[in-house]
Formats: structure tokens, sequence, C-alpha cells
């Protein structure tokens, strides 16, 4: 293997690279496969949650003025089907359910996508039409049920004291004309729910909150014992105070609740992702003849897992891809194509708190019959033409500061066709992002 | 953030002997809630999620308004909105629905008088 060497750059990015980046993401399943098919970008996807609203989407777009059928441009449609109606369950529900069918169908998509600027190999601009679907499946460990358990208790006590304190102040509004009366009798209730709730609260943290809950409210819109805004806003401020002392805090209603639900985005356990797309090209433009040019198919199995307080990650990725060759010959000529290519990789990520070690491998693997010309008896002749190739790269980060990271990659890379015996990856680049660090996402 | 709603000047006629009970009813997906009613007396009864509670007899209930506070969280990223029934011995008495983009953790009140019926 010769080597090229990428000399260090210094990348500025907005947002973290370490143990995030996602490097297989060129093959993984996209999350409009419809879309990716077509190889656009489209400016927004409607995502209708509704029949009707799907139903309206559809018309709107697919049907012109005088009620016939139009491919729109740069349009694409994600459709869940199970949430386009209600079924009243619980997060609690929701969450626990393991039932093969029901992820099933609840994780189930339908993408469209479409445009009137698919262009070949000669700049005709054609339509093209984008088929997709995808689904998931996830399976939760010990590590994940007793997370869910620890946030939905969690998140219970921060409901159940809050709901308690405004129930109780509630009916003083009406009882009391004015706001020191109001919070005579309100700190009275808080005082009383707060001993009842958590007795080991403190007596000074008690009369500390007391205090600040009486100082804060007189800086509140003027008071009136039917007046909606101070309800209000003695709401926001009680909820404010009472999370914030020692005691209360680790029950702080919004943040259990930003926090749960960054854990239901990406929670610990085995996952499994699997992902179809097609499209249709009308190179003539017209409804009545349209080509299948390409179809690929993905799975994407990935495992999270924690060692302490330490994000891991393990992600494979297949990609599986098929074309009609004979469309390819015909519209793009010069290009070289497979009738079959299939993609394979495999990362593994650990996220620690100063630094980060990611480690990928990417194969892949393409196979096609060409035509080697006839014989005596003028059957056409094929001869198989094979290839493969072979990329691994790991990636150490070290976070200098929350927004600042520098990451170091080495590895060799798959060959190019200017360049095939120049593979080494020697990169080392300064990160400047916004925002705190992420878990990996899965 | 929260945000609250209040629901005021709602009424359910009943009878003095008649046994009230509070339904709260999930109609959207993923919400998680906790329920306390404050009704005339001690022994406020309280709900952890939906279902049906006691609230006691309609003659126990007509010296003061009664209470329903729910504080409920919805984090389900695949809901946009959400929406609660409330029933009281099986009638509709409010339906909540607030968008998600207002808020994911709605407050909510009902302000419930039980006159003679």
């Amino acid at each position: 293997m010769k080597k090229l060497l990428l000399t260090s750059l210094l990348c500025v990015a907005a947002g973290w690279v370490m143990g995030q980046e996602k490097k297989l993401s060129a093959i993984t399943a996209p999350s409009s496969p419809a879309s990716y098919m077509l190889g656009s970008q489209p400016a927004s996807v409607l995502a209708p949650k509704s029949f009707q609203a799907l139903e309206t989407a559809l018309f709107t777009n697919f049907l012109n003025n005088e009620g016939k059928t139009v491919l729109p441009n740069d349009f694409a449609l994600e459709f869940t089907p199970y949430w386009a109606t209600d079924h009243g369950r619980s997060l609690q529900d929701y969450l626990s359910s393991n039932e093969f069918l029901d992820q099933f169908w609840q994780n189930s998509s339908f993408s469209v996508g479409s445009s009137q600027n698919f262009l070949l190999e000669d700049k005709t601009a054609t339509s093209a039409l984008g088929i997709g679907y995808r689904t998931r499946f996830f399976i939760g460990g010990k590590a994940d049920k007793q997370t869910v358990t620890t946030y939905i208790k969690t998140l219970s006590v921060a409901q159940r004291t809050l709901s308690k304190l405004i129930a109780d102040i509630s009916p003083l509004y009406p009882a009391n004309a004015t706001r020191d009366a109001f919070l005579t009798a309100a700190c009275l209730k808080i005082d009383a729910d707060l001993k009842n709730l958590f007795p080991t609260m403190p007596a000074d943290e008690l009369t500390a909150l007391l205090n600040q809950i009486t100082a804060d409210a007189k800086l509140l819109s003027t008071y009136t014992s039917d007046n909606d805004k101070f309800q209000t806003d003695f709401n926001n401020l009680l909820q404010t105070d009472v999370f914030k002392t020692k005691t209360v805090a680790k029950f702080d209603l919004i943040d259990v609740a930003d926090k749960f639900e960054a854990y239901i985005k990406n929670r610990l356990g085995f996952s499994l992702d699997v992902a179809y797309g097609t499209f249709l090209n009308l190179t003539t433009n017209k409804l009545d003849y349209s080509i299948v040019p390409k179809q690929s198919v993905w799975i994407t199995p990935a495992y999270n897992f924690k060692n302490g307080t330490n994000n891991l990650q393990l992600l494979g990725v297949l990609r599986y891809e098929w074309f009609d060759q004979d469309y390819y010959h015909k519209y793009f000529p010069s290009a070289k194509s497979y009738r079959n290519n299939f993609d394979y990789g495999l990362a593994g990520v650990a996220d620690f708190e100063k630094f980060a070690f990611q480690l990928e491998a990417v194969g892949r693997y393409q196979a096609t019959e060409i035509s080697a010309g006839t014989d005596a008896s003028g059957n056409q002749l094929y001869r198989k033409e094979k290839a493969s190739a072979f990329q691994c790269v790991g990636t150490f980060s070290y976070r200098l500061s929350k927004e600042i990271a520098v990451s170091y990659s080495l590895g060799n890379r798959f060959p190019t066709i200017t360049a095939p015996d120049k593979t080494l990856v020697s990169l080392l680049s300064l990160n400047f992002g916004f925002g705190g660090p992420s878990k990996p996402a899965q | 953030m929260t945000k609250t709603y209040n629901y005021k000047n709602l009424s359910f006629p009943v009878a003095d002997d008649t046994e009230v009970s509070l339904e709260v009813i999930y109609v959207s997906d993923g919400n998680s809630s906790h329920t306390v009613i404050n009704k005339p007396g001690d022994d406020d009864p309280e709900l952890q999620d939906q279902g049906t509670v006691v609230i006691g007899k309609g003659k126990d209930l007509r010296a003061e308004t009664t209470y329903v506070v729910t504080v409920l969280n919805n984090i389900l990223p695949q809901e946009d909105t959400i929406t609660v029934k409330y029933k009281i011995n099986k009638v509709d008495i409010q339906t909540h629905t607030n968008a998600k983009t207002d808020t994911q953790n709605p407050i909510i009140i009902l302000q419930i008088n039980f006159p003679k019926s």
C-alpha cells in the first residue's frame, strides 16, 4: 500500500464531531429512502399526521388545475400510518411494549419523493418518482428497563409535587382579595404540602423557600382574585423556586422531562433499522413510460450500552443495491456501473467525559456481467467482473473545553480513481462547536 | 416550560346520594401525568396517568368548588398534539387539547361545581 499523506487540517465545524461523527452515514439507512434514491435534498419534508392531511398533500401536489396527474418538483413526503390516529396509550405503556408486531407497525413509515429535474448524463432533465419504506425494532435490556423505571418514578414525584401544590393553592385566589392575604395563605399551604411530601426537608431550607416565593410574587403582575395572568405567573414562579431547592432539585419537572426525552431518542439496548428504496425514472417525461433503474435495501443493527457513566455504541451497516444495467448503459454511458453492489460496515464508539474513540471499517463488493460477444450459434456471452475495496479509520478525540475538541484520525481509505495507490488517512482537526457534547447518535 | 390551562365555571348537577367519579382519559399517545382533586374536606383523591377515581357523594361536594389539577408531560417525539378528556360519571365534562409547539408540559385546571340535580 503506497501512501497518501493528508496533512493536518484546521477545521472549523459547527457541532461536535467527537464520537458523534457518523462516518458510516454514507451507507446507513437514510431517514427518507425516497429522497435518497432521487439523490435530492428537498427544502422541506411534508409529514402529514392524519389520513385527511395525507390525502390533501397528495391531491394538492400530484394533481394540476385540470385534474391531471403530474409529478411535482422537489417534493418529499414521509407518512407513518400508526401515528395518524390516536390510541390513548400512556408513555409507560408505549415504552414497555416489546411486541414485535407492535414495533413493526408503530415504526413503519413510507416516503415519497419526486423531481422534475433528475439529470441524465447528457444533462437532459427528466421526471423521477422515489418510493421508500423503513421500520425499526428495539430490544431493551435490563439497563434500559431500570433507566425507564427511574425516569418514570422521578417524573411522577415531580408531577405529584406540582399538582398537589397547585391544587391546594388554586382555591386561595377567589378567597383572598389582596396579594398579601393570598401569599400568607399560600405559604401556609406550601409549607404543609412540602413537609408532607418531603419529610426530610430541613426547616431552614423550607423557610428560605417561602421567603423567596413571597419576594418573587411581589414582583408579579397586578393581583386580583380572578386574574388569570397572575395565577399562571405564580404557578411558574412556584415551580421555579420549589424545584430549585436542594431537597427537591432532583425532581425538577422540566429538567427530568428533558433528560427523559433525550434518553428515549437514544435508548440503551439493541435496535435494528430496516429500509428499502427504489425510484421510477420517466425518461420521456410521460407517465406511461418509466424504468426502475435502482433498488436498495439497508439493514442497520446498533447496540448502545453503558459502562459506568460512559456511553458505548456498536453499529453495523449492510446495504445491498441492484441496478438495471441496460438503463445505465443507455442513459449514463460513460459511468462505470455494476449489477450488484454490497456495502458493509462496522463501527465502535466509546464516549468518555473528556475523550472519545471511534473505530470504523467499511467494505464494498461489486459484481456485474459484461457482454463478451456471441458464440458460434449466436447466443450472447457474458463475463463476470468483480471488485472489492476496504477502508478502516480510527479516530481519537479530546475535548479541550466544552466547545473545542481536537481529533486525530488514522487509517486507510478506499482507493480513488485518480490515485488508487494512495490510501493512507492521517488527519488532525480542531473543531469548534456550539452547545454541549451529546450522546452518540443511534 | 409549563403552561397553565384554566377551565372555570364547569358544572355537573348531581343528586345527594349519587356517588361521583372522575375519569381521566388519554386521547393522544405518550402522555404521562398526575392528577390531584381538591374537593371539599380532606383526603384529596389522586390519580397517576389515566383511570377513574371516586370523589365522593353529591351532597359532600356542594360546599366549595372542586379543583381538578393535572400536571402532564408528553415527551414522545412522534406525537404533536396533547389531548386529554375528562368525564364525570361517564359524561364528558371537558376535553383539553394543545399543540406541543405551545407546550409539552401543560398544567390543566378544572373548576367544577356540583349543584343539586
